[in-house]
């Protein structure tokens, strides 16, 4: 598998001219590969116009959920492959990350506890609060296999 | 990612970071900045240049912080980017380290 591959497809129904392009593309199971993906999602979403907060937000959803699937999600180091579907409307962008990783449902995570002092305070575990702070709803699935998570951000609009 | 270390003193170390904080730049820094907050003194982290800060940065910052209250030291923030500055909030980690808007305020925090 190359280290990543992409595919952009054409625009299909919606001809507003502030909805974006369709990307889809696969990733192996390492850091530099999900670097490499968010850079293409990142330069797609500020190509198509979308405002940077929501850019950030689905940059951060990636960084956190796709990240936690190559760092948990495998029982071997075999290289696998993550898959990302971008879609901006003129409201919002979704993304759907597809993996066949060990069954794990991010929504039904809890938030973690609010510690009193820094001595208590356990050093990681916040990724998934701090996307949910940040996007507008994500739905989980499994199917085939194959684990399947929505992620989508408002867009900000400005009046004209 | 980049880290400066603007100045030590017997007091306190002030670095400079610069760049994404996520898996790829915390993995470039983690240990530089362990080591150069180790050195028996209070930390000022300068964050003015931070343009994305995930998790992983979060457990970073924490560990440094850590790190230093286990040895009678404090570590302060400074001059967040708004969207690092929510990113600190939307963790609770501006409950557990002082963030100052700028370096006096860091040393006023540190009482120096």
């Amino acid at each position: 598998m190359n280290a990543e591959s992409s595919q952009a497809e054409a625009a299909s129904g919606d001809r507003n001219p502030s909805a974006g392009t369709p990307l889809s593309l696969t990733f192996r199971n390492d850091a530099a590969s999900l670097a490499s993906a968010r850079e293409r999602v990142r330069q797609h979403l500020h190509a198509d116009g979308v405002d940077d907060a929501a850019n950030y937000a689905i940059d951060l959803s990636l960084e956190e959920l796709a990240g936690n699937t190559l760092r948990y999600g495998y029982d071997t180091e075999e290289e696998r492959a993550i898959r990302v579907d971008v879609t901006v409307t003129r409201t919002a962008v979704r993304i759907a990350i597809t993996d066949d990783a060990r069954p794990f449902d991010p929504t039904l995570h809890p938030d973690p506890q609010l510690p009193r002092t820094l001595g208590e305070a356990p050093a990681g575990g916040r990724g998934i609060s701090m996307v949910r702070r940040v996007v507008h709803a994500m739905r989980y699935r499994r199917e085939a296999g194959r684990n399947r998570l929505e992620v989508d951000v408002q867009r900000v609009t400005r009046p004209h | 990612m980049e880290l400066e270390i603007q100045e030590q003193s017997e007091t306190f170390t002030r670095l400079a970071l610069k760049g994404r904080l996520d898996t790829v730049g915390v993995d470039r820094i983690e240990t530089r900045l362990m080591a150069s907050l180790a050195g028996g003194a209070h930390g000022i982290v300068d964050l003015s240049e931070v343009t994305f800060l995930a998790s992983l940065g979060i457990r970073l910052l924490i560990s440094a912080a850590k790190m230093l209250d286990r040895r009678g030291y404090r570590l302060v923030l400074v001059a967040p980017r708004p969207v690092i500055d929510q990113a600190l909030r939307h963790s609770s980690l501006d409950e557990l380290i002082p963030v100052a808007a700028d370096i006096d305020g860091a040393l006023a925090l540190l009482g120096l």
